[in-house]
C-alpha cells in the first residue's frame, strides 16, 4: 500500500496547543490533588503497630490497680481468664488492626528446661505482623489453682518447689493490619 | 474568519500521531508512577514519619525540662518563660500524662496561638513542618473524632494548624493514660448532686461502700439538657448488698437527651448510704486507668 504525502489528517496548531494544555492540567492535578495519605503508602506502618503494642501492654500492666475483675494483665494471667483483657485490647486498637495474645515461660519437663507457649487467641494474620512483649513476675503462691502457671517447675527440683518461687512470664502481643 | 466545512476530511489525526500519543502517554504514566514514588514521596514520608515519631516520643515519654541558668527542673508548667522543651508525662512514668501539664500547654496555645506555635516549633525542630496535636478517645477515628475533655467539658488538648484535606500527611497515635483522670463526688448520707458534663462518657459509675444506719438506701439518676427539667429517672435502684458498683456508662451514653445535646445535666439523688460517683470524659476506663490516645499529624 502506497501512502500519499498529502496535507490531510494533520493536527491543527490550535488543537495541538489545547491537547498540550489538557495534558499539563491533568498531570498537575494528579500531583497536587492526590488523596490524603497517612503514614507510608502501605497504610499503618510497622512502627505504628509496634507503638500500639508497647503502649497497650504498658497500660494493661497495672499491678497497683484494685481491680478484681481480671482487668489487668496480672490479674488475668493469675486467674487464667483473659476475656476482659481481650475486650480491652480490642477497645484500644483501631478497627483495622487485629491481634493475638499469648504467653511464654520456662518449664522443666522430664528434666529438660524448655520454653513453653500458650496462646489465648488464635486469629489468623492476614498481613505481615509485629510482635511486642512485656515481662511479668509472679510468686507461685499468688497464682490461682486454675492458672496454667500453677504447676510450672522453673528450678528443676524433683521434690517440688517452694510456693514462693518466682515465675517469669513473657506476655506476647502480635499485631497486624487487616 | 473562514467557516469550517463539516464534511471536510482535513485536520484528522493520522495513525502515526495516535501511535505517537499512545507511546508518549505510556512513557508519561510510567514516569509518574516510578520517579515520584522512588525518589520524592518516600523520602518525604520517612522525614515526616520520623518527625512525628520523635514528637510523639518526647511528649509522651518525657516530663519536659526548664532552666534559668542556675536552677532547673521538669515542672516546666510553672516556668513557661524558661522552658527548654515541653513534655507531658509524669516524671519516671512514661506513658502516664499529667493533666496539669496538658492544661498548661493548651492554655498557652489559646493565649497566643501564633507565638505559641513559633516557640513550640523551635523547641521540637519543627520550623519546616506543620503539625496538629490532640488528645482523643481510643475509639476515636478520622470519621468520628471524639476529643478528650476535662470535667467541665472543655477539650483537653487540641493545638496546631487544621489538617489539610489533600497532600502528604503522616499520622501517629500513642496510647496513653492520665494521672488522676477520674472525677469523684462523695455521695454520703442523703441529698442531690448535679453534674454538668459533656458526653460521651468514658466511664460513669456509682459505688456504694456501705448503707447508713436505719433506712433503705436508694439511688436515682436523672438526665436533662436544661437544669431543673428532670422528668423520669434513667436509673433507679435500691441496692441490697455492699459494696457494689453500678456502671451506668452505657445507660448515659445511650440516652437520647445526652446524645443529642452538647452539654447535659446529670442529677444523682442518693439516700441513706455511703459511697461515691466517679466519672470521666477524658477517655476510656481500662485496667483501672483513664486511657486516651495522643494523635499527631505532621505535614
Amino acid at each position: 500500500m502506497v501512502i500519499k504525502m498529502t496535507d490531510r489528517g494533520q493536527m491543527f496548531t490550535l488543537e495541538g496547543i489545547i491537547a498540550a494544555v489538557l495534558l499539563l492540567v491533568v498531570s498537575y492535578m494528579l500531583f497536587a490533588y492526590s488523596p490524603l495519605t497517612f503514614s507510608s503508602s502501605s497504610g499503618i506502618s510497622a512502627i505504628q503497630l509496634k507503638q500500639y503494642g508497647d503502649d497497650i501492654l504498658r497500660v494493661l500492666d497495672n499491678s497497683s490497680s484494685n481491680s478484681t475483675d481480671n482487668a489487668t494483665l496480672e490479674s488475668a494471667i493469675k486467674n487464667n481468664n483473659v476475656t476482659v483483657i481481650i475486650k480491652e485490647i480490642r477497645e484500644m486498637l483501631p478497627k483495622d488492626v487485629n491481634f493475638n495474645l499469648g504467653i511464654a515461660y520456662c518449664n522443666y519437663t522430664n528434666g529438660v528446661l524448655t520454653v513453653e507457649k500458650y496462646e489465648y487467641t488464635h486469629n489468623i494474620p492476614t498481613s505481615s505482623t509485629v510482635t511486642v512483649w512485656r515481662y511479668l513476675l509472679f510468686e507461685k503462691t499468688s497464682l490461682e489453682n486454675n492458672s496454667i502457671l500453677k504447676n510450672v517447675n522453673v528450678s528443676g527440683q524433683n521434690n517440688g518447689e517452694s510456693q514462693y518461687t518466682p515465675v517469669v512470664v513473657e506476655v506476647r502481643l502480635t499485631l497486624w493490619q487487616v | 474568519m473562514p467557516r469550517t466545512k463539516l464534511n471536510s476530511n482535513k485536520a484528522q489525526l493520522s495513525l502515526d500521531i495516535l501511535i505517537g500519543l499512545t507511546v508518549f502517554m505510556l512513557a508519561f504514566v510510567f514516569i509518574l508512577q516510578y520517579i515520584p514514588s522512588n525518589f520524592i514521596t518516600q523520602e518525604n514520608d520517612v522525614s515526616l514519619s520520623s518527625t512525628a515519631y520523635r514528637l510523639a516520643a518526647l511528649l509522651t515519654e518525657s516530663p519536659g525540662y526548664w532552666t534559668n541558668g542556675t536552677i532547673s527542673g521538669t515542672d516546666w508548667e510553672n516556668h513557661w518563660n524558661n522552658t527548654v522543651i515541653v513534655g507531658l508525662c509524669v516524671e519516671d512514668h512514661p506513658g502516664m500524662l499529667s493533666l496539669k501539664k496538658i492544661n498548661e500547654l493548651q492554655s498557652k496555645y489559646e493565649e497566643n496561638k501564633n507565638e505559641f506555635l513559633s516557640t513550640f516549633s523551635k523547641m521540637f525542630g519543627l520550623k519546616n513542618y506543620n503539625y496538629n496535636i490532640s488528645l482523643q478517645f481510643p475509639s476515636s477515628s478520622l470519621a468520628n473524632t471524639i476529643y478528650s475533655r476535662n470535667n467541665s467539658g472543655k477539650i483537653l488538648l487540641r493545638l496546631g494548624k487544621p489538617i489539610p484535606k489533600y497532600g502528604n500527611v503522616v499520622k501517629l497515635d500513642r496510647i496513653v493514660y492520665l494521672k488522676n483522670g477520674l472525677t469523684i463526688y462523695n455521695l454520703t448520707g442523703k441529698g442531690n448532686i448535679v453534674i454538668n458534663a459533656t458526653p460521651p462518657f468514658g466511664y460513669f459509675a456509682i459505688v456504694i461502700t456501705n448503707r447508713s444506719v436505719n433506712g433503705t438506701p436508694r439511688i436515682k439518676v436523672f438526665v436533662s439538657s436544661r437544669f431543673g427539667n428532670w422528668g423520669k429517672p434513667v436509673f433507679n435502684i435500691k441496692p441490697s448488698k455492699y459494696p457494689v458498683t453500678y456502671n451506668i456508662t452505657n445507660i448515659l451514653n445511650g440516652n437520647s437527651t445526652i446524645s443529642t445535646s452538647g452539654s447535659s445535666y446529670i442529677k444523682i439523688n442518693f439516700h441513706k448510704y455511703t459511697g461515691y460517683a466517679v466519672y470521666t470524659n477524658a477517655g476510656a476506663y481500662i485496667a483501672g486507668r483513664v486511657v486516651s490516645k495522643l494523635v499527631i499529624y505532621v505535614w
